[in-house]
């Protein structure tokens, strides 16, 4: 772990054992652990990566904190030589509100307290540092009975922690770090001169039987598969750089300011965009949208990444 | 839990229908920042199966942050006296969720995301049988009964008859103010919001003609 993690530029790693720290991430269990983080290195922002534990552990540590959540972030930061004001501070974490037009912006310095909040599944950056520069450091991990720390206010001591009584792999986990999502929408064949008219016979027939060929030559990260065949939860957990939609559908993602939803169709339109669509990408002929088109697309977007 | 002034969120409703498959009594709370509005979520609750809908009228709540809001949730759900309590994060308006790990925080309560399914377990021992989705995982959990539950966003709905209700106690909201709680409305009203400065977000839709200039387009930079 301390690889990756050092590549990515990070100056230390706070690490914290326990034998029960192998379940899936819950606060029950894993909260004490980040409770002992926070009484080592007070954080003014506490970042969940994609992936579910931020979805189970950033509400409840905020909620010890004393400070916000806020789900799907992405970052403000300025590198400018002018100082920023002293009521300002260089890094800041916007997310989008619901409607998709307003966002929220929240600034550490101004908080005054620990933000605690989730990121999408973003594009891998090129390394910035190395593991020879990564300080590791043990941090005690105190036993669920004693989980109140010097700086943190006392978290329940004496929760029950669920007993797991089965388990299995999650068909749909690969959604949840997919950082680029392709969603083949549905096909209408009663709407043939409409926007639904997508090139039934060459798309549907060539992608569904080459999913993962089209996958081969993508960027790191990228998951294809029918809107219709990927529940709704799952979809809902998903928060992607890229969603690149194929015709189509109602399928929605969580999104954060750095998503961009692209929208493949045929032209011309009979109806206007949706309202989540950032870019729409426009073929001229349902022939022109097959799998060669967007294997071409996935491959441009990875030329430089 | 649901917000005032909206119609009852569809995995509430799933929420309430999972309830009712356990053949349990369900409370539904609601808050309410401005005097007046229309009870929506709870009368709808009532319909829906609830047993008993609760509304928390104070118009320094419309304000509050989750941690204030929270406490008076645990403290309505402390009168309440209830077993579970369960949420659905992607009702809250906001798109936040964070306020019912503050309930569960000031509860003292077990906090649980992503519940698909709750089953009664049969052996009467306290806990429910809950079947969560979590980091690449489902999982089946003995849950105690002293839990913050959220359901999944987007879950399918429940394929429990939705017939076959115990009689409503209450068959209108009853209203309470935080005086009912013992909670002090200055305790509210001086906490600051915590959630950011709301500002627009430009979202310009760009229309292109081929794949290698989408491509460019979205290169990671």
């Amino acid at each position: 772990m301390s690889r990756p993690i050092g590549e990515a530029g990070a100056d230390k790693l706070l690490l914290c054992e326990a034998d029960d720290f192998a379940d899936a991430p819950a606060d029950a269990s894993h909260g004490r652990a980040l409770d002992a983080a926070a009484a080592r290195v007070p954080p003014m922002l506490v970042l969940f990566p994609a992936g579910g534990a931020g979805a189970a552990l950033g509400p409840p540590l905020a909620a010890r904190l004393g400070g916000p959540f806020a789900p799907w972030c992405d970052f403000l930061t300025t590198d400018a030589d002018v100082p920023v004001p002293e009521d300002a501070g260089r890094v800041q974490l916007i997310h989008l509100r619901p409607d998709g037009r307003s966002r929220r912006r929240l600034d550490p310095i101004e908080i005054e307290r620990p933000i605690v909040a989730t990121l999408g599944a973003g594009r891998r950056p090129r390394a910035t540092g190395s593991l020879r520069d990564l300080e590791v450091e043990v941090v005690a991990s105190p036993k669920p009975s004693a989980r109140s720390t010097a700086t943190v206010k006392p978290a329940a001591p004496d929760v029950a922690v669920p007993v797991e009584q089965e388990r299995i792999a999650d068909p749909h986990a690969v959604f949840e770090l997919a950082s680029v999502l392709v969603l083949i929408g549905e096909f209408s064949r009663g709407d043939p001169g409409g926007i639904t008219s997508l090139a039934r016979d060459s798309l549907d027939a060539s992608l569904a039987t080459s999913l993962n060929a089209l996958m081969a030559g993508s960027p790191a990260g990228t998951v294809v598969a029918r809107a219709s065949d990927v529940p709704a939860e799952v979809l809902s957990a998903c928060c992607p750089d890229i969603l690149l939609k194929i015709g189509p559908s109602a399928a929605q993602t969580a999104r954060s300011p750095r998503t961009r939803v692209v929208l493949a169709a045929i032209s011309p339109m009979t109806d206007p965009a949706p309202d989540d669509v950032d870019v729409l990408w426009q073929v001229p002929s349902s022939a022109d949208l097959n799998a060669d088109a967007i294997r071409a697309l996935l491959a441009a977007m990875r030329d430089q990444s | 839990m649901a917000r005032s002034s909206l119609p009852l969120h569809p995995t509430d409703q799933r929420a309430i229908a999972l309830v009712k498959g356990l053949g349990a009594e369900i409370s539904v709370v609601e808050a309410v920042g401005e005097r007046g509005s229309a009870p929506m979520a709870a009368s709808q609750a009532l319909s829906c199966g609830a047993s008993r809908a609760v509304r928390i009228v104070e118009p320094a709540l419309a304000l509050a942050d989750s941690h204030t809001t929270g406490f008076v949730f645990a403290a309505t759900i402390h009168h309440l006296t209830v077993d579970l309590v369960l949420f659905s994060a992607d009702a809250d308006p906001e798109g936040l969720g964070d306020t019912p790990a503050c309930i569960a925080h000031h509860m003292m309560a077990l906090y649980l995301p992503g519940a698909l399914d709750l089953r009664s377990t049969g052996s009467g021992a306290g806990t429910v049988e809950i079947t969560v989705r979590n980091s690449g995982w489902i999982r089946r959990l003995a849950v105690p009964m002293n839990a913050v539950v959220g359901i999944a966003a987007g879950a399918p709905p429940t394929d429990q008859p939705l017939e076959d209700l115990p009689p409503a106690k209450h068959t209108s909201v009853e209203v309470f103010t935080l005086a009912d709680f013992n909670i002090d409305p200055a305790l509210v009203r001086r906490r600051d919001d915590l959630r950011g400065v709301i500002e627009p977000a430009s979202r310009p839709l760009v229309t292109l003609q081929s794949a290698v200039s989408v491509g460019a387009l979205l290169r990671p930079t």
